[in-house]
């Protein structure tokens, strides 16, 4: 998009689209100044005297400081004080990791340094309540959402998907999502016509102060659960009897749904700081280091009845953008995270890929070698008929029998910290990702009786 | 107290809506820019921001 694209307020006179105020009658009240600042109308002699003058003094996003602007006159007060606090604004998430990768449990208490470099490099990610009910968030790029007729610069309740939502969530989240990545199909509910809203019920503008107290995006209140909609699959096939997760091991393995329903996902390496930036900046490309991989870890968490994912001993983990040398660049200026905490944290986490199926590479066991059905379709969708001696076959892996070593790249191996997808050596991670990996084939990692 | 603080500050409303170019447009005057009036002409738009030169930094997406 052209930058004057960008800011241009489209009008039409033969549709009754004559000036701003037609386009959003209320927030025209309050007038391009009474937001913006700058001067209006100029007189001026020529075009750049006047663009000079008329936005000396201009506030390009008067929602960064939204107590002054969106909650003015009793408008939007109260979402500007929850929005305060809230998880888009404050990212307590990174906020509580950061402090546990730099030993501490308060991210107050880290280093003057450390604080900096957050301000620096993480909330520049901020969005604003403009940049998700006006515009197109900075960090995609800006611009009016909308940019037809009668909606640009039109403040819209409900954030575009395209535009607001995958526009920042969009390397792991808008990938999965769309089915943008190579062989995977679009999230099933995305097919099914379901936008995000459909499932994210959680106030994005957080519930409140409260909210200081989450150190985890999966904390916060009211996220969308796969049982919020699919309450009556617990018991309606063998593998769901014998994995679903409920934090009990003794009536079988507990899989998070991921762990079965998700297609590979992207996964990321090294950071966003540090000499990835560098080398990002440089060659600008999305594709950078990204790449796509499924792989099966150990919940670290698992049957600890406070965590979020306590229930799921198997899970779906992706590897994040963090690494010793995330934190070299300035104002961190750390050349070695390991002088830190950098263990206290595994590398590969707790994934949600944002792209389920049905029928994944490990649930169409129709496919078999012998291509023996267990799976039969009839007019009421699929029917289970048989899976003795046949579950293990996309999933399981055991050393030597009929199948040999199979599925092993499955899983999240001590062989995966020898080089990463592009080559780069990971050991140095191996420790933090202890508790996370699969520590061998034997039979008892997964039968614990 | 409050009924004064609510006055001064409808009264400052007033005055910031009322020197608004939504509300008065100024139009046909030789030289007189609004607001409203650059940004609703794209031809006019695009020659300012090209004369000027001014690229916005392109961003991309990233946190997932």
């Amino acid at each position: 998009m052209e930058p004057w694209d960008k800011v241009l307020i489209r009008t039409n006179t033969r549709i009754g689209i004559n000036s701003y105020v037609d386009v959003d009658p209320q927030h025209a009240q309050i007038g391009c100044a009474g937001c913006h600042q700058g001067t209006s109308p100029v007189d001026a002699a020529d075009d750049t005297t006047a663009f000079r003058k008329a936005h000396a003094g201009m506030i390009v996003d008067p929602s960064a400081e939204a107590e002054y602007s969106c909650a003015g006159s009793s408008c939007h007060g109260g979402i500007v004080r929850s929005n305060a606090t809230s998880m888009h604004t404050q990212l307590w998430g990174y906020k509580a990791t950061i402090a546990k990768r730099f030993g501490e449990t308060d991210f107050e208490d880290c280093p003057a340094n450390v604080k900096e470099g957050f301000t620096k490099d993480c909330t520049s990610c901020h969005t604003t309540c403009g940049q998700c009910h006006v515009s197109v968030p900075n960090t995609a790029g800006g611009g009016f959402m909308v940019q037809n007729v009668g909606f640009s610069h039109k403040f819209i309740r409900t954030p575009d998907e395209a535009n607001v939502c995958t526009a920042c969530h969009g390397s792991r989240i808008g990938d999965d999502w769309n089915g943008h990545i190579e062989g995977n199909q679009p999230d099933t509910h995305n097919e099914y016509g379901y936008g995000c809203l459909d499932c994210h019920h959680e106030d994005l503008h957080g519930d409140g102060p409260g909210d200081a107290e989450y150190t985890n995006r999966y904390e916060v209140a009211g996220l969308p659960q796969c049982v919020d909609c699919h309450q009556s699959t617990a018991d309606d096939n063998v593998y769901h009897v014998q994995h679903w997760p409920n934090g009990d091991e003794t009536d079988g393995s507990d899989l998070a749904c991921y762990v079965c329903h998700s297609q590979q996902y992207n996964n990321c390496n090294t950071c966003h700081a540090g000499t990835w930036q560098d080398e990002y900046n440089e060659q600008n490309t999305d594709e950078y280091r990204v790449y796509h991989q499924f792989k099966v870890g150990k919940n670290p968490s698992y049957a600890d009845e406070d965590h979020v994912h306590g229930d799921a001993e198997w899970i779906a983990v992706r590897h994040i953008p963090v690494s010793t040398d995330a934190f070299v660049n300035e104002p961190w200026g750390i050349p070695d995270m390991r002088t830190y905490s950098y263990d206290e944290l595994p590398t590969w986490k707790y994934s949600s890929p944002h792209n389920i199926q049905l029928w994944t590479d490990r649930t169409q066991i129709a496919m078999t070698a012998d291509d023996s059905a267990k799976w039969v379709r009839d007019d009421l969708g699929y029917e289970l008929i048989d899976t003795v001696g046949y579950c293990y076959i996309r999933c399981h892996t055991k050393l030597g029998g009929a199948h040999g070593e199979i599925n092993e790249d499955l899983f999240l191996r001590e062989d995966d910290f020898v080089a990463d997808f592009t080559g780069d050596d990971l050991q140095d991670e191996a420790a933090a990702n202890a508790d996370v990996m699969i520590d061998g084939f034997a039979c008892t990692a997964c039968h614990k009786n | 107290m409050k009924i004064l603080i609510t006055s001064v500050v409808l009264v400052g409303l007033v005055l910031l809506f009322s020197a608004c170019d939504v509300i008065t447009p100024t139009e046909g005057e030789e030289g007189d820019y609004t607001c409203e009036g650059c940004h609703t002409d794209g031809p006019l738009l695009r020659d300012i921001i090209e004369d000027l030169d001014l690229v916005p930094e392109e961003g991309h997406s990233a946190p997932g």
